[in-house]
């Protein structure tokens, strides 16, 4: 009896306290608010911080009227998020932020139940162009170096990068194909991991996004030798172009960065956040995250979307087939 | 290890005087004694064998479903978990032999395993009420999945008769439900029964 | 700006009411969320991001940093009480803690934990404040080959913890290391031993392992008993219910050694509060006057862990605050948490936006001291939890396991597995498996196996790489020293038996 009393005592005490923080902290904002963003990461992750930065721009540009809560489902590298999704058919409210990795994560495994296919497109929002990184006190000053020096010596040059499935991995297959030219990939679990082999001299050349390495270039520890694609990059004015440095990419993976909706979405959902995010790229905080982050504003949308979705779809399923992992076929 | 199968021999002959001595008076408590030492026994070496099965079996998965080596000659995927099993074989076989044929086991001074049916009846019966749990959980959602846990508790496992100890079971899912759910936003399954 | 103007510079912006506030609802917020399982600060700081980044930076990362601290200070408390395990680095705590508490001890136990994880936790923030760069060095330094000789050596540790059947202890660390292996191959990207289960691709979660192992084994194997009364004595006296003057006093080398143990391999990306709490186990066990009470409820052995895995939450913030790399879970959060504010963290986080980095650094201090005035005073009331009939106790950690496992991923698979290895558990207990070097060997084992690949790729296959590099040459010397310790240990231990016997 006397023990009961006392286990209520602290539990109703402990409630209190959290009660109390409770309200303190995260008053009100949406458990189940009116839209849900969806990422494949963990919180801090480089698709959970952009959308989270799409987010802030949209509401602060009062073209939302609440923040709209993200909700992180890790699991599964996509599959989890698509999963999700899936779940929640015909919910106008769900979207989520899609890139390459749905698009692969699916193909790599056997019965997937779930693709992008199946989700409702809505728009893509942009691209991110891929940059050449070495350390800043490297022989290599444009990436046309660093393909000759490999020429003449295959397989002894290193790049960083991610698990062999991710976009740098199979943009390497892509370029060694076109050039000729071979040279070692070493996976690293994150970006960190990634740079400091730079620092080290432990790898030659990594391929990422210019965010992943602008602060880095800043300090001097790093530079960028050549950004891949056909358009240079406000972030770094000087760097010269793949193409420019005469090299083929047309056929190397985009990194891109969409929003798509639950399937199912009703058409009239899916043209108000096509409006939304239209407005969202005209704002001026949109053009200086676009800058920071070195990405390409595209806003492509219906047909154009669905044509770019099926091209990427086609590159990045030819160049699973080749590495023998596609299995869903 | 190795060192210590060898210089056990040389401590044997002032031991077995002693154990003699105690041999010399049986008494209840050492049958117990006797039977779960062997019952201990019998079950280390079925248990050693037991891992050397799996570590086989897995070991075959391994070669078959993994590239052993990688493009430039590295260690592939396969790699690792075929040293594991192969160590995994042989660890097994070793625990096997040690408790068949090495000196401890045969004069019996190794620590007996408590294995008493009851108990671990006892202990299955609440693993599976926890595993009714974890299936209800989807369909009925965690309130009524967790209910049903403590419904088991106080009927079948626990048979409680007191008043303030039913209403606190009863009261622990709603806790959690209010702890989790409602103030730190983790989002608890709501049931797919229901909705 | 030097050290110790910035210190004090940032000491001034962190007193104010404002960020001293919320330093203490995030202390306050990580302890409680430290208690339950599965549930972690990179969760708790997620909900919290959409409030946090409405605050200015300072504050908004104050609080953070007051989560990821009390936190760690939480953890403690269900390894001990429960044996529930938090997180990786609680594991090594629940080694002595828990039989600590079933001696009645757990007051003893929580105490000192709570004033352990105050001194290391302050000697790693001394740490980051006075030797962030050079520690940032060491941080870039560290490759391929360093990890994997590291991760060797941390191996070949955990075998140490072994206990009295070192071929028990080995099968456990290899189950433990092929359990690992499930999931995604790194470089391959090839699925290994995923059976076609989706969930499976990420590998098993942690969290629901090592929560099924320890407490729901521990339950299972408690329950067999039929007994009416309480689990544990748990004594009514307020001085039998904190650590005594002696018990702090015999402590203190572990604190220490905890603390600057912590702090050193804090600094390590991904290596981190693992390694750190079970290095600072194992020294603390290998210099104490009294080595034979470790794993039987040794107050050292409590001191040591908890010291190394709070001073090494000032570890990780080196590689975070000097280059921009994030040395772990929380630490990615962070990193989010400053780009979303719009400082980029990297180099020149320090130079461009000391006003924001030296308050973090200086809050840290503050919640040290907060945290220790804190939790203490609760200690009494959490030991006197322990006594409530283990008939509601059991079922409400039988809950809270659930759902703290699905918390992480929501994943009603987790949960599965929850129960999976809560039979597991239960087995290995049975037959007198320890589970610890299982659920050590499956954090350490990826680390390991990428780490050795990835040197060996570089090396094109030549293992000489371990001897070419400076730092990896003396952990392979460290490790092989080791190696021939525990050969020839025993054997003159067991030559010292016969000795006396023959006398």
């Amino acid at each position: 009896m006397f023990r009961i009393r006392q286990l209520l005592t602290v539990a109703i005490a402990v409630l209190g306290l959290i009660a109390l923080a409770g309200c303190g902290s995260s008053g009100g904002g949406g458990k189940s608010g009116p839209v849900e963003v969806v990422t494949h990461n963990a919180v801090g992750g480089g698709s959970d911080v952009f959308t989270r930065q799409m987010i802030k721009v949209m509401y602060e540009n009062k073209i939302i009227d609440t923040n709209w809560p993200v909700r992180n489902v890790p699991a599964g590298d996509s599959i989890g998020a698509m999963s999700y999704m899936f779940d929640h058919k015909g919910n106008a409210g769900l979207i989520a932020q899609v890139t390459p990795t749905w698009l692969a994560t699916p193909m790599t495994v056997e019965n997937a139940k779930v693709s992008l296919a199946g989700l409702t497109p809505i728009t893509l929002v942009a691209t991110e162009p891929q940059v050449v990184a070495t350390n800043a006190k490297s022989q290599f000053n444009t990436f046309a170096d660093f393909v000759a020096a490999a020429k003449k010596a295959p397989d002894t040059l290193v790049q960083a990068g991610g698990s062999s499935t991710a976009n740098d991995a199979l943009t390497r297959l892509v370029l060694q194909d076109s050039l000729g030219a071979k040279w070692k990939f070493l996976s690293f679990e994150d970006t960190g991991s990634r740079i400091t082999a730079l620092l080290r001299d432990d790898a030659n050349i990594m391929l990422g996004s210019a965010s992943d390495v602008a602060e880095q270039v800043k300090a001097g520890q790093l530079k960028v030798i050549a950004v891949i694609g056909n358009q240079r990059l406000d972030a770094f004015p000087d760097v010269s172009t793949t193409e420019e440095q005469g090299i083929d990419s047309s056929k190397v993976p985009v990194q891109f960065r969409a929003v798509m909706g639950a399937p199912d979405m009703p058409a009239d959902a899916v043209q108000k956040y096509q409006d939304d995010l239209s407005k969202m790229v005209e704002t001026d905080d949109w053009k200086n995250l676009i800058k920071d982050d070195g990405l390409v504003t595209q806003n492509l949308q219906d047909d154009k979307l669905e044509t770019y979705l099926k091209e990427q779809t086609d590159i990045v399923g030819g160049l699973l087939q080749g590495l023998g992992l596609r299995k869903d076929q | 290890m190795e060192q210590e199968i060898v210089r056990r021999p040389d401590e044997d002959t002032p031991d077995e005087d002693a154990a003699e001595e105690l041999a010399a008076e049986p008494s209840p408590a050492d049958g117990d004694q006797n039977r779960d030492a062997r019952l201990t026994r019998r079950v280390h070496v079925v248990l050693g064998l037991v891992i050397a099965a799996l570590g086989a079996w897995l070991l075959y998965k391994s070669r078959t479903e993994l590239e052993f080596r990688g493009p430039n000659n590295e260690p592939g995927p396969g790699y690792l978990p075929v040293l594991l099993t192969i160590c995994l074989i042989a660890l097994g076989l070793a625990l096997s032999a040690v408790w068949l044929w090495g000196p401890k086991a045969r004069r019996g001074e190794a620590p007996t395993l408590s294995l008493s049916p009851q108990g671990i009846g006892r202990a299955l019966l609440v693993w599976l009420a926890l595993l009714v749990c974890a299936f209800l959980i989807e369909p009925l959602g965690f309130l009524a999945a967790g209910e049903v846990l403590v419904v088991l508790v106080i009927v079948v496992i626990e048979r409680i008769r007191s008043i303030p100890l039913i209403i606190a079971l009863l009261l622990l899912p709603p806790a959690m439900y209010l702890l989790f759910d409602t103030l730190l936003e983790v989002q608890l399954p709501g049931g797919t029964l229901w909705y | 700006m030097n050290a110790v103007e910035g210190l004090l510079h940032g000491l001034q912006s962190a007193i104010t009411p404002t960020n001293l506030l919320w330093l203490l609802v995030g202390c306050l917020l990580g302890t409680l969320v430290g208690i339950l399982p599965g549930l972690g600060p990179p969760a708790t700081i997620a909900i919290l991001l959409p409030l946090a980044t409405g605050f200015a930076p300072a504050t908004g990362l104050i609080m953070m940093a007051g989560i990821y601290y009390g936190a760690k200070y939480g953890g403690s408390t269900t390894s001990i009480l429960l044996n529930i395990p938090g997180e990786s680095s609680s594991v090594v705590t629940c080694i002595d803690g828990y039989e600590m508490a079933k001696q009645g001890r757990a007051g003893k136990a929580l105490g000192i934990a709570a004033i352990g994880s105050f001194v290391a936790g302050t000697l790693g923030v001394i740490g980051l404040t006075f030797l962030a760069p050079a520690a940032a060095d060491v941080a870039v330094n560290f490759g391929p080959p360093e990890y994997s000789a590291l991760m060797v050596f941390a191996l070949l540790l955990v075998i140490m913890l072994a206990g009295d059947s070192m071929l028990k202890g080995f099968i456990a660390m290899f189950i433990g290391l092929f359990l690992s292996t499930i999931g995604t191959d790194l470089f391959s990207g090839a699925q290994r031993f995923t059976g076609d289960q989706i969930e499976l691709a990420g590998g098993i979660e942690f969290i629901a392992l090592s929560v099924g192992i320890f407490a729901v084994g521990e339950v299972l194997i408690n329950i067999e008993d039929k007994t009416e009364k309480q689990l544990f004595q748990v004594p009514n006296k307020i001085r039998d219910l904190l650590p005594s003057r002696q018990d702090i006093k015999k402590s203190t080398p572990a604190m220490l050694q905890g603390g600057i143990v912590g702090f050193l391999i804090g600094i390590l990306p991904g290596a981190g509060s693992t390694v750190a709490s079970f290095v600072s186990y194992i020294i603390a066990k290998k210099t104490s006057k009294t080595p034979e009470e470790f794993g039987k409820g040794s107050i050292e052995g409590v001191a040591a862990p908890e010291a190394a895995n709070n001073s090494e939450t000032g570890g990780a913030m080196v590689p975070l605050l000097t280059m921009g790399i994030p040395g772990s879970g929380t630490g990615a959060v962070l990193l989010g948490a400053l780009v979303l504010y719009g400082l980029n963290p990297g180099p020149l986080l320090f130079h461009e936006h000391a006003d924001v980095v030296w308050p973090i650094i200086a809050s840290m201090y503050l919640g040290n001291i907060a945290l220790l005035v804190m939790n203490l005073p609760m200690v009494p009331l959490f030991a006197k939890l322990l006594n409530t009939p283990y008939k509601v106790l059991y079922p409400a950690i039988l809950l809270i396991s659930v759902v703290g496992v699905y918390s992480v991923n929501f994943s009603i698979f987790d949960v599965g597995m929850l129960v999976v290895f809560g039979l597991l558990g239960y087995v290995m207990r049975k037959l007198d498996i320890p589970p610890a070097p299982l659920v050590l060997a499956f954090v350490l084992g990826p680390i390991a196996e990428n780490a050795i690949r990835q040197s060996l790729l570089l090396s094109n296959n030549s293992p000489i790489i371990y001897l070419e590099r400076p730092i990896s040459a003396t952990l392979i010397g460290l490790a092989v020293a080791l190696l021939l310790v525990l050969a020839f240990g025993r054997g003159r231990k067991v030559r010292d038996q016969v000795v006396e016997i023959d006398a």
